[in-house]
């Protein structure tokens, strides 16, 4: 991890991302009686890798259904299992966090979870409740804003 | 790795295009008001194009980007042999590639949802409501002519605003759940009473349409085919019309209670108006057994009077209260009855009891039944033209009178015995069955022979019950009254009492001789000026009879 930490995995485990398993792949061929293969992630910090493999593990013993969009539902136990619901239900900052790893380490199923729980907490939001929540600044003029709110009126189907 | 956003705007955008492409139209307005990133066209084209290629399927998004040009524009369009735009110019040229705005995506599902709305409607399938159809249909109509509106710029009158306004008022964005008006209490399909009525508010959408609508309203309820109505609803129908017929079975045990009692069982079905136990059996009595022996004393001085009915107390009510007893205990109709009220045989200005003229009759043996008009009984006498000459040889007998004393004398003095006199009684009587049965037969051959209008139309015999009788009475017997009596406890009741001693009734009180107990004076005052069409009403149309069928 970034921090140093060290984590051991099974091989099926770890070759859920594709980064880690094309590099392998491609160390198979120089080494092959290593039985213990390093990988470092120095992009990736402790808490989130361990986050990221127990996904993995789960994974492994219970796969996770397919994400069909757009959302049939705007609650997390109706898309997916109640173990993965309850994986995401963390910080946002985690969240975000465990979005980057994914997509760093190319971890699809990880990647449509975590990118799930981000849509999810945007769905149904205002504008202001959004900014509040992402602690986004309000770059918008005020024009700019008026604009927008009348586009947004158009759209507003329900 | 969480600068600004908690991360958000630090994600990569191929990370922001797929986290976005979860989420609708509506979802993204409210999210590109947040932030100038959002608003980047790649952003904003990267996820237009996903959702036409992925998340819908092609042929249903097939057009959204273009101009309507048709005056449907949610009419499905013809296959084209081009591929979608949004595909061939993101694979082809970079540089034609359209410039996709969040209202290309609005466009898309609402050209999604008419799509879905107007394809043809299977057999089976999922259940959709047809009035949210509806709605969502006039809804997308309104929202493209707001868009051909917009664009096009074009002023219109304050006329054609005002109507386009009136008929847009009563268009509303569709509900967010397709089937919330088919869902019982129990989120479950709702009840129809007939296919009918369930023609009227379903229709079927195939698997494939539903799904698309059910990402497109992911709060609709869904609603299979196959699944069928909620039992639990149809459980609870069953158990309510199973009470309700208990409730009204009880309710028509409770109503009948009072016929366990013989007494009244028998004024419940007999329809002489008389209580046919305490009618003498004077011809059965004194005629047909050779034994004068076994008629007691008190009957044989019955014999030399008119009146029919044993010795004893008897009580008159109007038939009318009679009738309503009888229909409420038959159907329940019209209420409980109220206590016995005979009232209204009192005379109005002396308050004393009236007595009908059918019971006067009757109880003076000048008619065999108690509900005989005597314009009936004088009838067949009157038509007789030609009559049997046993009738008219054989001695004369009173209907229901038995034979006078005169005529049985001078059968004995002619030395006849009791047994022959009464087979000459017998004979007599058969003739005289015969002859009504004859009459009542052929009722126009006879009644041609009189000139008198109402024997050309002979009136029903409850008619003339009505149009002699200020009242029409019945009697019943004493336990039969005190029965009634009891089934009312604590509710005063009121009928006239007759006494019958040795052969002789009398009112208990003396019956007013002053008025008029036919009420023909009073209603010839009444009425005069409309006796007329009065007489040629009830002439036309008799009134139906008022008796009951038991």
């Amino acid at each position: 991890s970034k921090e140093g930490d060290a984590y051991e995995v099974p091989m099926a485990v770890a070759k859920m991302s594709v980064l880690v398993a094309d590099t392998f792949d491609a160390d198979e061929d120089d080494d092959e009686a290593e039985p213990v293969k390093d990988f470092p992630l120095p992009n990736v910090t402790s808490g989130v890798l361990e986050k990221v493999i127990e996904f993995c593990k789960h994974f492994q013993e219970e796969p996770m259904t397919t994400i069909q969009t757009p959302l049939k539902s705007s609650k997390l136990e109706d898309l997916v299992q109640q173990w993965y619901a309850d994986f995401v239900k963390v910080p946002k900052t985690l969240l975000f966090d465990l979005v980057a790893a994914a997509n760093y380490m190319d971890i699809k199923p990880l990647l449509d979870l975590t990118c799930l729980a981000v849509s999810i907490l945007i769905k149904g939001k205002s504008a202001a409740e959004l900014r509040s929540m992402f602690n986004l600044s309000d770059e918008l003029s005020h024009e700019e804003e008026a604009q927008m709110a009348q586009g947004n009126q158009q759209f507003a189907d329900r | 790795m969480s600068p600004n956003g908690n991360g958000l705007l630090t994600l990569p955008l191929e990370l922001q295009v797929r986290l976005l492409t979860y989420l609708r139209a509506y979802d993204l307005a409210a999210v590109q008001q947040v932030c100038r990133c959002f608003r980047q066209p790649e952003l904003v084209h990267g996820i237009v194009a996903h959702a036409a290629e992925h998340v819908y399927p092609p042929s249903l998004t097939r057009g959204f980007d273009q101009q309507p040009t048709q005056s449907d524009p949610y009419r499905p369009l013809p296959a084209t042999k081009d591929p979608p735009v949004a595909k061939s110019n993101a694979e082809t040229d970079q540089r034609n590639k359209p410039c996709y705005t969040f209202e290309h995506l609005r466009n898309m599902e609402l050209l999604v949802v008419a799509r879905v709305l107007n394809s043809p409607e299977p057999s089976t399938g999922y259940i959709v409501s047809k009035s949210w159809c509806k709605s969502a249909l006039k809804w997308l109509e309104a929202q493209q002519e707001e868009q051909q509106a917009a664009k096009t710029n074009k002023k219109i009158s304050k006329k054609k605003q005002r109507l386009r306004q009136r008929r847009l008022s009563d268009i509303s964005p569709p509900w967010p759940n397709v089937n919330s008006d088919l869902l019982c209490e129990h989120s479950c399909l709702s009840r129809c009473s007939n296919g009918k009525s369930a023609r009227a508010r379903r229709r079927y959408v195939n698997k494939q349409a539903w799904k698309i609508l059910k990402k497109l309203y992911p709060d609709s309820t869904s609603l299979d085919a196959t699944t069928g109505e909620c039992l639990q609803c149809f459980a609870e129908s069953e158990m309510n019309k199973k009470n309700q017929r208990d409730e009204e079975e009880c309710r028509k045990l409770e109503r009948k209670r009072p016929l366990s009692n013989p007494s009244l069982r028998r004024l419940y079905t007999r329809r002489t108006g008389v209580p046919l136990h305490a009618i003498r059996r004077a011809e059965v009595t004194v005629f047909s057994s050779t034994d004068s022996a076994v008629a007691t004393p008190c009957e044989k001085i019955a014999l030399a009077t008119p009146c029919p009915l044993r010795d004893g107390k008897y009580f008159v009510l109007p038939r009318a209260w009679c009738h309503q007893w009888r229909r409420y205990m038959k159907t329940g109709e019209g209420g409980p009855c109220p206590a016995p009220d005979a009232a209204g045989l009192l005379c109005d200005a002396h308050r004393l009891p009236l007595l009908p003229p059918h019971l006067e009759a009757y109880l003076e043996g000048q008619a065999t039944e108690l509900f005989a008009s005597n314009e009936t009984e004088i009838m067949p006498a009157m038509v007789l033209a030609t009559p049997p000459a046993a009738a008219v040889n054989g001695p004369m007998i009173l209907p229901g009178q038995g034979p006078d004393q005169a005529t049985l004398q001078a059968m004995r003095e002619a030395g006849l015995g009791e047994h022959q006199i009464g087979q000459q009684l017998s004979a007599l009587r058969l003739l005289e069955t015969q002859q009504r049965q004859y009459i009542q037969q052929q009722p126009h051959v006879m009644l041609d022979n009189i000139d008198a209008p109402v024997a050309r139309n002979p009136p029903n015999k409850n008619e003339l019950l009505d149009r002699e009788n200020h009242s029409v009475v019945e009697l019943l017997a004493e336990e039969e009254y005190q029965a009634l009596e009891s089934c009312y406890k604590g509710v005063s009741s009121f009928a006239l009492r007759l006494d019958v001693v040795h052969g002789v009734a009398n009112l208990s009180t003396p019956p007013c001789r002053a008025c008029d107990a036919s009420g023909r004076a009073s209603r010839a005052l009444v009425v005069k000026n409309r006796a007329r069409s009065w007489v040629k009403k009830s002439g036309d149309q008799p009134r139906a009879p008022a008796s009951l069928e038991y």
